[in-house]
Order: structure tokens, then C-alpha cells, then sequence
């Protein structure tokens, strides 16, 4: 299976996912308010109880999410390996859990939305049924081979 | 499979079960992908059943993970508190054996090498972090063997500077608590509405409730909480004021030494290197950035 136009669309959705988790931790760490987007809610989000765990800005935990999965992605384009490709489709559906709890959260906990927060969340939903659909092509191509 | 009869040179008896062997090539090649298509439903049907592939057992894995770090992330197997009437007790009490006796609403020694002053509301949620996650660390790592002095700033600003607010009267409470100060601090934060601030949580029968509990002298603070706290209301105006004019535009906002820190709730990660760094690099006193201590019930009439 041809691997250069997948792993551009697996890539292209992490590397969104950690420059949203950049810019959201650097106004984690400089005390700033998140540029203000329709909707507007992430001073309300990054001012919450929520927006640590275990002390840490859950900004930083995106960065770390979404450098292992541009990781995995760069490492299948260049070895043609499936197990990473595996790998990166086990850690984005954690990733789906986790983002569905962090949009509970907002909706009926905080009772606030964060613009930045749905845009990095997007990027993991959307990237993980990219990486479902490619996994399940990889499948075949190799039931077929 | 031998495909040409013709070069054994004896033909096979005709049976009707055996079917005859292609001649052609066009029947060999139909021939091939029969036995291709035979071939992979003999392995469809080998294989496990689909609930027992890798990509199942990876899905469901991955799936516990995600809510494992659900469950951790959302406090569910955290200690909680004991409530007492209406109260939840802080779980991590302030320790009264470090209460400067000359400042009631600092910790240690005034002749540490590093003064932490945090500017904070009781109001906000992100003050409530520090207080309950990371100011335990800072107590016992840096309070408690005498490197940091730590003072606790008014900045009383959700509640838009009303004075009959909620951030404006509870940090009258606090302080009109006297040496209990701590506690009382402790128990806000302990309590502070999850769901919103301004909603009338800390209303003044629930203040009194917070000076019960802690044991505060309640002649003297019904004394100093009476006529809405005047007293002690201008003077967290004039702390916040002071904040202000320092530069203070969030809560919570550190100052080490004096100077401001960027971050809000700096994590220990963070604030222990920094705070290592000045104890490394001045052994003189510290600094601080608001003058003397406030007023507090011990000084008030």
C-alpha cells in the first residue's frame, strides 16, 4: 500500500493537534489568555479546576499526545511497519476517550466552551478515523498480498 | 498441478466425478483463481473469530486505557474530604505551627532567604488548585525548613470589587478570623463552589459557619464582621490596590522575592527550581512586594 498521501493526512492532523497544544501551552506557562475565538470560554476553561491534572497544564499532556502520534505517523511513512501504524491507531482512540471527557467537562461541568480546546480535540477524532480508515486498508492490502 | 494431458500420451479413463483437466489456457487460468478463491475462504474460515483479532483486542485496549486516565484525571479515586454539618474538612490542613506570630496570613520565618507572596481571590477556581495541590508541597518542602516565608495576598476581584461580594467577604472573614487565618483560608478553598463563582456560597451565615469550625474567637469576629466588614473590606481594597499597581492582573499570580512570575499556578516542577535558584543566588533577606502586614483581626478593634 502506497504510504506518502496517508501519512501526509495522518500527519497533517497531529501536527495541527500539537501546534493548538504549543500555543495553548505557552499561554499556560506566559499566564495569558488564549487569543479570543467565536465562542470565546477558554479564559473561563484555563481559569477552572480542570484545566490541570495532577498539577500540570493539560495543555502540556497535548503536546506530549500529539508529538508521540507525529512520531508514530513519520516513523510508518519512512519503515512501512504496521505495527506503528497500529500503534498510533491505539493511542488515538485513547486519545477519543480522553477528548470526549475534557468536552464533557466543558459542556456540563464548566458550563464553558474553549475554542482552541474543540479545534485540538477535532484533531484527534478526525486523525483517529484516519487512521481507522488506513488501518483497515492496510488490513486488506495485506489479507490480499 | 499438471495441466497437459496430452504429453503423458495415455489418456485418463473418463469417470462422470472427476472433472476433465483444462486444456486451455484460458481454463487454466480459471482453473488458478478457483483454487485462489478456495484458498483464502479455507483461511477466512481459519481464522479466529473477529472479536479475537489484534485490531479488537488492541481497540478494547486502547479504549480501557483512555478511561483509565479518565478515571484518574477526574478525582474519582481521590481521598474526599469529611464533611462536617455543612463543611467539607480540607484535606490537607495548613500546618499552625508555622503561623508567623507577627503576620497571621504568613507561614515560616520572616528571615527566610525567600519571600513567596500569592495573590489570590477565594473565589477562583485555579487559586483553589494551588491552595489544595501544590501549596501542601510548597508548606512542607520549603516553609517547613525555613527557605521560603509565605504570605498570602488579597487581589479580590470576581466579585467585580463589591464590597458585600463574595471574594470581598470572604477574605474580610478570613482575616477577621485572626490566628485562624490559615484554617480559614484552608476551609474556603475546601468548599468554593465547583460550579461557578458569585453564586452565593459564601453567603455570611456560611462564613460564620467556616469561623465555627475552625475555632476562631467569635465575639471578635462577629465584632469585625459587623457593618459589613468595613474595616477589613478596605483593607483588601487597599491589598488589591497594591496588587494592582505592582502589576498583578490575574489570580493566582506569584511573587518571588518581590518580582512578579509569569504562569498563574506555577506547578512545583516550576516554582521549586526558581525558588532554589534565588536561595542559590542571594543569602540576604528577601523582599516583598506590599508593605507591612495587612490588618487582620488581631489588630482590628
Amino acid at each position: 500500500m502506497a504510504r506518502g498521501r496517508p501519512a501526509l493526512v495522518l500527519g497533517g492532523f497531529a501536527a495541527v493537534g500539537l501546534a493548538i497544544a504549543l500555543y495553548l501551552s505557552a499561554n499556560a506557562l506566559a499566564g495569558t489568555a488564549a487569543a479570543c475565538l467565536p465562542g470565546g470560554g477558554c479564559e473561563t476553561v484555563a481559569q477552572s479546576e480542570y484545566s490541570h491534572w495532577f498539577g500540570i497544564p493539560v495543555a502540556y499532556f497535548g503536546i506530549l499526545f500529539s508529538g508521540i502520534l507525529l512520531g508514530l505517523i513519520v516513523a510508518w511513512w519512512r519503515t512501512g511497519d504496521g505495527r506503528l501504524l497500529l500503534a498510533g491507531y491505539a493511542q488515538g482512540l485513547t486519545g477519543v476517550v480522553i477528548v470526549l471527557y475534557l468536552r464533557y467537562l466543558e459542556l456540563f461541568v464548566i458550563g464553558a466552551i474553549c475554542a482552541w480546546c474543540v479545534a485540538y480535540g477535532a484533531t484527534i477524532v478526525f486523525g483517529w478515523l484516519a487512521l481507522l480508515v488506513v488501518q483497515r486498508r492496510a488490513n486488506r492490502a495485506r489479507d490480499e498480498g | 498441478m499438471s495441466t497437459n494431458s496430452s504429453s503423458s500420451g495415455a489418456r485418463p479413463p473418463k469417470t462422470p466425478a472427476a472433472p476433465r483437466p483444462p486444456a486451455t489456457r484460458q481454463e487454466r487460468r480459471e482453473a488458478a483463481r478457483r483454487d485462489q478463491r478456495l484458498a483464502s475462504a479455507r483461511t477466512v474460515a481459519a481464522r479466529k473469530p473477529a472479536w479475537q483479532s489484534p485490531m479488537a483486542l488492541i481497540t478494547a485496549a486502547a479504549v480501557v486505557v483512555g478511561l483509565v486516565v479518565v478515571i484518574l484525571a477526574s478525582g474519582v479515586l481521590s481521598p474526599k474530604p469529611a464533611v462536617v454539618g455543612n463543611l467539607l474538612q480540607p484535606l490537607s490542613p495548613t500546618p499552625t505551627s508555622l503561623i508567623d506570630p507577627a503576620n497571621p496570613r504568613a507561614l515560616g520565618k520572616a528571615t527566610a532567604p525567600v519571600t513567596v507572596e500569592v495573590w489570590s481571590d477565594f473565589q477562583c477556581p485555579a487559586c483553589d488548585a494551588f491552595a489544595t495541590t501544590i501549596e501542601p508541597d510548597l508548606i512542607s518542602q520549603y516553609v517547613a525548613t525555613g527557605k521560603v516565608h509565605l504570605i498570602y495576598r488579597d487581589f479580590a476581584f470576581i466579585d467585580h470589587g463589591a464590597a458585600d461580594g463574595e471574594s470581598h467577604q470572604a477574605a474580610a472573614a478570613a482575616r477577621c478570623a485572626g490566628d485562624k487565618f490559615w484554617a480559614f483560608h484552608d476551609y474556603l478553598f475546601e468548599n468554593q463552589n465547583k460550579t461557578g463563582e458569585n453564586k452565593g456560597t459564601f453567603s455570611g451565615a456560611f462564613l460564620s459557619s467556616v469561623a465555627d469550625a475552625v475555632g476562631a474567637n467569635k465575639a471578635a469576629y462577629d465584632a469585625c464582621m459587623a457593618n459589613g466588614a468595613a474595616a477589613m473590606v478596605a483593607a483588601v481594597n487597599a491589598e488589591t490596590a497594591v496588587g494592582t499597581a505592582a502589576g498583578v492582573n490575574q489570580t493566582p499570580t506569584i511573587a518571588l522575592n518581590g518580582k512578579l512570575m509569569p504562569g498563574g499556578a506555577m506547578p512545583m516542577t516550576t516554582l521549586g527550581p526558581a525558588i532554589d535558584a534565588l536561595i542559590a543566588a542571594s543569602p540576604t533577606p528577601s523582599g516583598s512586594l506590599a508593605p507591612a502586614p495587612s490588618p487582620s483581626a488581631s489588630t482590628a478593634p
